[in-house]
Parts: structure tokens; C-alpha cells; sequence
């Protein structure tokens, strides 16, 4: 796993910057101790931001197919592939009252594209899909000309009308085992436990706070339960395709229409997720008892403003100023990332892979950096504005980027200009609306969360407050260590 | 040791279920034209001539397949050839550059003959300790790149350093200001210090698979052991021992870089400028090591508590020609599918991956197949070793071999997308996409089920079996 952090994803980082549900700030690069060398003060002159060329930015065509499905396309001439997201607008938050339902459903359809794909040969070998709360996103890259049949075996897929006990069976069974890697993923667990305790509904569970299933949970899955999620939800209505690829605008609309005419009509899934107040959280630090843990995994999240799509830009421009503060402090190996979510406030995710030697130290420093922060001044706005650039070009190119950018666009409702609209807002968001911004996100309140050696990293954390000691497989409190 | 790395892992490997995006990086290719330091991706041999370009579009028929037609089998779908530049800057780094009108910043990918196969025998771990320093050397050049909204990353593979840089096209003094840097920066004994603190604890998983690339390649110690090395290994790596190696390895002359941008050559024009001179590093040293041949299965069990259950293959390919090469690629996407079937039959979920991973010495070919955690893993073995069989015994039909081809074409294709992808493709001296398709179209059922035979043995196999005893079931010895 350490190398997995350490190498891939510093590599896919810069590859695609926001093909997780998240899109980021910062890199994860190997080498980070606190300890700066000689040349850490040779810093480049900053004086000009370097805006987005508005050149780049990719023109996205939004329109309806007859039947409902909404297409959101970018045409690249150029491209050797097609990249194409299918988004069911329907997650884990529509799971009702059988967590993994989702999930289950989304393995079952990948099994039935297979059977359905398997006799054309120009057909995508096979699709991915990704559940988050608010979509279920297939994805595929074929050649141009496959992408008719690849969404014609997915609408195929889509069209059954239900499935049997064996086929969710076979689901669940194959999700286990992708349970089981997320529990033992050290980097995925802290935003997971971030999301799953920042979403406390006034009463209950809250949907968009289901993350962490279990084996349990999803056998507890049936076929009339996946069946009925099925049936009602995977309709033309709920489906939008995110296409980026080399063909031109009419013909990808008549493959499309083509290729889609199958899927069953039925109502639009609303949006009525309980949107909790975006109000504070007692700090709470859970701290996931690891020894051999190294890098120390580190995760801080906070609700961002409330208006989520109109401060956008600002979050983002808070969070690259934290990560250049850092990085000037001598903690280079943190990003930002911002979770957002339809109908409810992002989250504001400050993630650092710390070298176990050096953890208790940089965890001093992010806390300093965490709780108080200071307006931007000219320097740093500038850096920010320059950070949040380069992320917006990374979000832009490769196309499979692009298409991940424009699919959770589209899981969260985000208006399908928004990838210009932020690029209109970077230059124009001054350091005051930064400033204000970080103090309404920052505070001694939040989540953070641990994955690393207790008896070392437990008496720094306890800056933050009262520190839960979890137990790494069960994830349970086993002891509270106080300030 | 993991090689290469895990990108070019994930580029290659086959994840029958899951959601991971590839990420195209490596796999398919010929080697450096007139430089054999650079990792031969694939060498397509193709018994067809390159330029007779087929456009699927045009020959696709128009079918609407409904399930009872006949499967529909096509060519693979040419793609766009980016233009390539091929110069030397006046201190003698190679340059090769792909011009990409629209791209929205510029890519550098610098990549240096020094990875985990050209450590010293007794430093093993010294190519990623040098490559960590050097990242820490340039601490404050990486900030100020970032600051100007670039982004950089070190890897260390088994024949490599790779540094990877994004920057926005005005900026690209600051990229350059780094790339250059690495060359000539003095590296402090604080920088090898942090270095040797940035390299962490090896999981289980990484324990398995590094035991199964030591079984594989034993006897022959460039690819035996991690690119980590181990605390012994790496304790005597001062910064004098840094420096030393960071001088001999880390030298312009030595070295490629490759550029993705719009405007190719006026790129390439400001790194020959900034790029303008530096002594000579003098000759690399060559390789030691021979592999030996392999003549029994070898195995191994990795306990440990917590461990999740896995059983691990791999079959180093001293022998292998390129055609091989390209054949066990489409046998990889076969195989994968034969296990998950094969294990499924167990009333087992299993996730299956199976890759070529190319190296500059021999390659290899992995296996690797999770398994719940209670599972019978002598049965599970059996199913997955019955299917191995099957792969040199049964040939596979026209549809199926056609999605195979056409999986393992599209990674690569999906590389002419990706600037990080393509420049990274580019260094490594990557052969042209066009090669590459007409030599995978060529592949044949028979080519796979040949080069099974010959290459996937059971004597010639090494196996890791991983499991937690704790909730492993007892099970009878066979």
C-alpha cells in the first residue's frame, strides 16, 4: 500500500488530477520530511498569475435525446479514443433501507454489459463503475466506432427488468471483496470516516453518511430490493452520458439516440436528501492504531460554506493556500480536495502523507495551519491562483480527465458550464473573499482523522482535542487518550 | 521488487472487476532506436507492413448485432500518430518531443538510467534513496514550480528514475529550473537523511510481491530484490555514496527527455537553451547477472495475521521474442477471464490481475488472484492452475480473442490522449502506435496458445501463496 501512495497515485495524480470523487490540490509526492534543505529558500519569483487560456477550455454542448437522456459532450477532433461516462443519478444516498444496494446493483449491470457486449467485437471489453452518493458512473474508452455498441449493450444491460436471486448473489459476493480492499486502503479510510461523521442526520443515519459497508450489509442485499432499485431508477430520465471524443456533435447525438432508444422511461429521481445544516462539529480525532503504518495517513475535513457552487472557487483558492503554506513550512506532501455533494455542502479535505519519523512534528504544524487562518497576502493569492490554474488545466486534458471532471459536474447537479465559469471566477476572487472563506471553513471544530502508530502520534494529536484510539480492522474506539 | 512501477502495472493489468481507470502508461512498443539503456516497451513484429493503414470506420460493417448474429470481429482501429522530434541538447540529453496543438500546458517526463536493477550488489534500495534525495534537494524549485501552478512527481522503477512535470506553458522556465537542477544539485547529508525517513514499512501485499519477483528472478540480481531494498542494504548509503552515484547516473548524456506540448519545436528549442552543457559523466557501468534457467515450480507461503488471501504467479520470460511478448499481452486479457471463471465455479469471488510487465533485462509475466479470505486455497489453486492449462491448450474463439486485442490495444491507444502518458511512452522510446496495432492485429489464438506453452509452464513458475492462518480453513494435504 505505502507504495502504492508513494509512487501511483503522485503518477495518476498528475495524469488526472480529478478522476477521484474528489478534485484536488497538491500532489503526493515521495519525499516529505519537515526538515527543509538549503534550497528550500530558492524560491521563483511569483508575480504574475497565469491565467487559464480561455483558449483551452473546452466548449460543452448540454442537450436532451428524445427519450429523456441528457447528453453533455466536449468534441475533440484530435483524440484517438472516445471517453464516454454513464451517469445513473442514483448512489448510496438512494439506497433505502438496504445499505449496498447501489453498489450491488451497479456490479450486477457491469456482469449484464459483459454477457450483452460479449458478440461485437468494436464493444468496450468492459466497463467500470463507481458509486458515490449522489451517481453511479459507468465508464469506458473505446474507439470511435464503438461507441454505439457499447452503449447499446449497456442500455441492454440497463433494460432488464429485474434480477434473480443468483445474479445478485454473485454481485454482492464479487462487492466483498472490493469491501474489503476499501477497509484495508489506508488513504481512502480517513474520508470516508470524515464523510460518515460530518453527515450525522438530527435523527438517525444519514444517507450520504453510508460509506463503510460490510459483508454483512451487503448479503443483507435481495433481489427484490435490487430488483425495485433497478426498475425504478435506471431510466432514461436518470441517465446522463458525458462524452469526450472525436466525433463531431451530430453524429455522436444519432449514435446516441440510437444506441439509448431501449432504455425504460420513468420518473426523474428527485433530489431529496435531508441536507443537514452546514453547521460546526465538535472537533472530533479519531486516530487509527497502525504501528506499521508508514506514511502516516492524514485526513481533515470540514463542511465548506453552505452555498456550495457560488464559493466554489474561493474553497478551492482557501485550500491551495494551505497547501502552499505548508509546503513553505516544510510539510510539502499535502493536498486539498473538495467532496461535493448534491442539495448539501462540500467537504473541504486537507490530506498529508507524513514519514512516520517526522509525523508528530508536521502534525504540530497542520495544526497551526487548521485553526487560525490569515487573508492571503499578495504573494500568496497569487500562488493560489496559480495552483488552482494548473488544476483546472489537469482537469481539462487528458480527455479521461476531462470526462471525470464533467460526470461529477453532472452527479451534483453543477451547472455543465462550470469548468469556465470557474475559470471566469479565478482571477476575479480577491484576497478578502479567500480570507473569509478559510475562517468560516477553519476552527476548532471538524473532523481529523489518523492512520498510524498511536503511542507516537497520539500525544501531538491531542492539540486537536480528546483523541479516539480505534482498533484498525473493526475501526472501534478501544481508548480515548484526553488533552 | 515491484516493476515496473505501479503505473505501468496498472496500465497493463487486467482488472476483470472493479472500478480502477487504467492509467495508460507503458506495455506495447520497440525498443530505444540506438539507445538499449531506454525500457523496451513492446517490440512488435509484424508480419504485415506498417502504412497499410485500415480505417475501421470506413470498414465496420453497419450491423446492429442482435444476440444471435454472428459475432462481429473487426480490426483494430488505427489512431492518430503524433508527430514526433527527435534532437540532443548541447550537453547531450536526448530530447524527443510530440507536438499536440491542442494541448493545454506542456509535459516533461526526464527519465535517467538509474533504477533498483542498477544498484550496487550491496545497496540495494540506492537508485530510489539517490532519486528521493534529489527530490528533496529541490525542495524550494519544486515549490516555486507548484506555485506557479505546475506539478511534478519522482518515481523509481527497476530501470529507472522517471521525473514527471505538468506546467502551464508560460511557466515553463520553472519546470526547466527543476529538471536541470536535478542534474547538478549537491545533495546534503539532510537531504539523504530525509530520503531514507520517506521510505516506510512494507505491507503484506508488497511483501508477496516482492518475494515472488526474488523466486522469479533468482539468480540473476538486478531484478531480485525490491526497489526499496531493505534498512541493511540502504544503511550504508551516506551522501557520499549519493553523491557518487547521483554524479554517475544522473547525467544529461545519460538521459532522455521527453516533451508534449503545442508548438513541439519551439519547446524543444528552450530546453536546448537551458539544457547547455555539463562534463561528462563517462560510461555507465553494465548490468551483472545472469537469470538461470528455471527448472522447478518455485514456492511460497507468506503468513501473517491480518493478511488478505492471494495466491501470486509469475514466470520470468528470458527467452520470450517480441511476437511472445505481444502474444502473452492478449493472453493476459484471456487468463484473467479463464480464472475469475474458474474460481467462480468454487462459488468464490476472486479479483484477478494479470500483466507483462517489460523490463530492459528479462520481463515477466504476473498473475495475481485475491481471494476471500477463507477460502480453500488448495482448491482455489487447482481451479486457477486448471485454467493456466487451458490457456496453452484450448485456443480461444475469434470474439474472444478480439476483445482481448482490443483491450490491450486501447490502453496503449489511450496514450496518444495523455500527455503525461505519452511523454513517459515517448522517454522510454516507445515504439510508434502503428507498430504497435498491426503487430497485436497479427496475433493469432494459435500465437497465444503457442507462446503459452513454451513461456506459462508449471515447471518454470514461481508461487506465492498468501493467507492469514487464523482464518484460513484447514484443508487436507493433496
Amino acid at each position: 500500500m505505502r507504495r502504492a501512495l508513494t509512487f501511483a497515485l503522485a503518477t495518476i495524480a498528475l495524469g488526472a488530477m480529478a478522476c477521484g470523487p474528489e478534485h484536488g490540490t497538491g500532489t503526493r509526492t515521495p519525499v516529505g520530511s519537515p526538515s527543509a534543505s538549503a534550497s528550500a529558500d530558492a524560491v521563483l519569483p511569483i508575480d504574475t498569475v497565469k491565467p487559464v487560456d480561455p483558449a483551452v477550455v473546452p466548449t460543452v454542448s448540454g442537450e436532451d435525446l428524445k427519450n429523456g437522456v441528457r447528453l453533455v459532450s466536449v468534441a475533440r477532433a484530435g483524440a484517438a479514443l472516445a471517453e464516454i461516462r454513464v451517469v445513473v443519478r442514483v448512489g448510496s444516498a438512494d439506497d433505502g433501507d438496504h445499505a449496498g444496494t447501489a453498489r450491488v446493483v451497479a456490479r450486477a449491470m457491469q456482469a449484464a454489459y459483459g454477457a450483452r457486449a460479449a458478440n461485437d467485437g468494436r464493444a468496450a471489453p468492459q466497463i467500470d463503475a463507481i458509486v458515490r452518493p449522489n451517481a453511479t458512473t459507468f465508464s469506458f474508452r473505446s474507439a470511435p466506432d464503438g461507441v454505439g455498441p457499447t452503449l447499446k449493450a449497456i442500455a441492454a444491460a440497463f433494460g432488464k427488468t429485474s434480477l434473480d436471486a443468483a445474479e445478485t448473489k454473485a454481485a454482492a459476493t464479487r462487492l466483498t471483496e472490493d469491501l474489503k480492499a476499501e477497509r484495508a486502503n489506508a488513504a481512502e479510510i480517513g474520508p470516508r470516516l470524515v464523510q460518515r461523521d460530518l453527515f450525522i442526520a438530527p435523527i438517525g443515519r444519514h444517507p450520504y453518511s453510508v460509506l463503510l459497508l460490510s459483508g454483512e450489509d451487503v448479503a443483507g442485499v435481495d433481489a427484490k430490493s435490487a430488483s425495485a432499485f433497478l426498475s425504478s431508477f435506471y431510466v432514461a430520465s436518470n441517465v446522463s452520458v458525458v462524452a469526450v471524443s472525436p466525433l463531431a456533435s451530430d453524429a455522436l447525438r444519432a449514435t446516441a439516440e440510437e444506441a439509448l432508444s431501449s432504455l425504460r422511461t420513468g420518473d426523474a429521481r428527485a433530489a431529496d436528501v435531508d441536507a443537514p445544516e452546514g453547521r460546526p462539529r465538535p472537533m472530533k480525532v479519531m486516530l487509527i492504531d497502525a504501528p506499521a503504518q508508514d506514511p502516516v495517513e492524514v485526513t481533515w475535513g470540514k463542511f465548506g460554506p453552505t452555498a456550495a457552487q457560488a464559493t466554489d472557487t474561493k474553497t478551492r483558492l482557501f485550500g491551495a493556500t494551505v497547501v502552499d503554506r505548508l509546503a513553505r513550512a516544510g510539510v510539502p506532501n499535502v493536498r486539498f480536495e473538495v467532496s461535493p455533494f448534491r442539495g448539501a455542502p462540500l467537504i473541504a479535505l486537507v490530506r498529508a502523507e507524513l514519514p512516520q519519523a517526522s509525523a508528530a512534528d508536521a502534525i504540530a504544524k497542520l495544526h497551526g495551519l487548521l485553526t487560525t487562518f490569515d487573508t492571503p497576502n499578495a504573494s500568496e493569492l497569487v500562488a493560489a491562483r496559480n495552483i488552482v490554474t494548473g488544476e483546472i488545466q489537469r482537469a481539462i486534458d487528458p480527455p479521461r480527465a476531462l470526462a471525470d471532471t464533467l460526470a461529477l459536474d453532472v452527479a451534483v447537479d453543477a451547472p455543465e458550464n462550470a469548468l469556465e465559469r470557474r475559470t471566469i471566477e479565478l482571477p476575479a476572487t480577491e484576497a478578502v473573499d479567500v480570507g473569509l472563506t478559510g475562517n468560516a471553513i477553519v476552527g476548532h471544530d471538524g473532523i481529523l482523522v489518523v492512520v498510524g502508530d498511536a503511542k507516537v502520534l497520539a500525544p501531538a494529536l491531542t492539540k486537536f482535542g480528546e483523541v479516539d484510539v480505534l482498533d484498525p480492522a473493526t475501526l472501534t474506539r478501544v481508548r480515548s487518550v484526553g488533552p | 521488487m515491484r516493476f515496473p512501477s505501479l503505473l505501468v502495472a496498472i496500465a497493463l493489468s487486467v482488472a476483470v472487476v472493479g472500478p480502477a481507470e487504467a492509467a495508460p502508461s507503458a506495455g506495447h512498443g520497440t525498443h530505444a532506436k540506438g539507445k538499449p539503456k531506454a525500457a523496451p516497451p513492446k517490440a512488435p513484429t509484424s508480419p504485415k507492413k506498417p502504412g497499410k493503414k485500415k480505417h475501421a470506420h470506413a470498414q465496420a460493417p453497419k450491423v446492429t448485432a442482435p444476440a444471435e448474429d454472428p459475432p462481429l470481429v473487426r480490426p483494430l482501429v488505427a489512431i492518430p500518430e503524433p508527430v514526433r522530434i527527435a534532437d540532443h541538447a548541447p550537453d547531450a540529453l536526448t530530447l524527443v518531443a510530440a507536438d499536440r496543438p491542442d494541448a493545454t500546458d506542456v509535459t516533461l517526463v526526464l527519465r535517467v538510467p538509474s533504477g533498483a536493477g542498477d544498484d550496487p550488489a550491496d545497496q540495494a534500495g540506492a537508485a530510489l534513496v539517490t532519486a528521493r534525495a534529489v527530490e528533496h534537494a529541490l525542495t524550494g524549485e519544486i515549490r516555486g514550480l507548484r506555485e506557479v501552478g505546475g506539478d511534478v512527481a519522482f518515481e523509481v522503477d527497476a530501470d529507472a528514475s522517471v521525473v514527471r512535470v505538468r506546467v502551464p506553458r508560460g511557466s515553463i522556465d520553472a519546470a526547466l529550473e527543476v529538471l536541470s537542477a536535478a542534474f547538478s544539485v549537491e545533495i546534503a547529508p539532510a537531504d539523504v537523511d530525509a530520503a531514507h525517513a520517506s521510505i516506510g514499512a512494507v505491507s503484506t501485499e508488497e511483501a508477496a510481491s516482492d518475494r515472488l519477483f526474488a523466486l522469479a528472478y533468482q539468480g540473476w540480481f538486478p531484478y531480485e530484490h525490491p526497489t526499496e531494498g531493505d534498512a541493511r542494504s540502504r544503511g550504508a548509503l551516506d551522501d557520499k555514496a549519493v553523491n557518487a552515484l547521483h554524479r554517475q547516473r544522473w547525467a544529461a548524456e545519460h538521459a532522455t527527455l521527453a516533451v508534449v506540448g503545442s508548438d513541439a519545436h519551439a519547446l524543444v528549442d528552450a530546453i536546448k537553451a537551458r539544457f547547455d552543457g555539463s562534463p561528462s559523466a563517462g560510461k555507465l557501468a553494465p548490468r551483472a547477472g545472469t537469470l538461470q534457467e528455471q527448472t522447478n515450480q518455485r514456492t511460497e507461503d507468506v503468513e501473517r495475521a491480518g493478511a488478505h488471501a492471494s495466491i501470486r504467479y509469475a514466470w520470468a520470460l528470458p527467452t520470450a521474442t517480441p511476437a511472445e511478448m505481444n502474444a502473452l499481452d492478449v493472453a493476459a486479457r484471456l487468463v484473467a477471464e479463464d480464472v475469475e471463471a474458474a474460481v467462480g465455479k468454487l462459488s468464490m469471488a476472486a479479483i484477478v490481475r494479470a500483466r507483462v510487465e517489460r523490463r530492459v533485462g528479462p520481463s515477466v509475466f504476473v498473475i495475481e488472484v485475491d481471494l476471500p479470505d477463507d477460502a480453500p486455497m488448495k482448491k482455489a489453486r487447482h481451479a486457477v492452475e486448471d485454467a493456466f492449462v487451458a490457456l496453452s491448450t484450448k485456443a480461444a474463439t475469434g470474439i474472444e480473442l478480439a476483445h482481448a486485442k482490443e483491450a490491450s490495444f486501447l490502453d496503449v491507444a489511450a496514450m496518444a490522449d495523455d500527455p503525461s502518458a505519452l511523454a513517459a511512452w515517448l522517454a522510454a522510446g516507445g515504439a510508434r502506435f502503428e507498430d504497435v496495432r498491426v503487430a497485436l492485429d497479427a496475433v493469432t489464438s494459435e500465437n497465444v496458445r503457442a507462446a503459452a506453452a513454451k513461456l506459462l509452464g508449471p515447471l518454470t513458475r514461481s508461487v506465492v501463496v498468501v493467507r492469514d492462518p487464523a482464518r484460513a480453513p484447514k484443508e487436507k494435504a493433496s
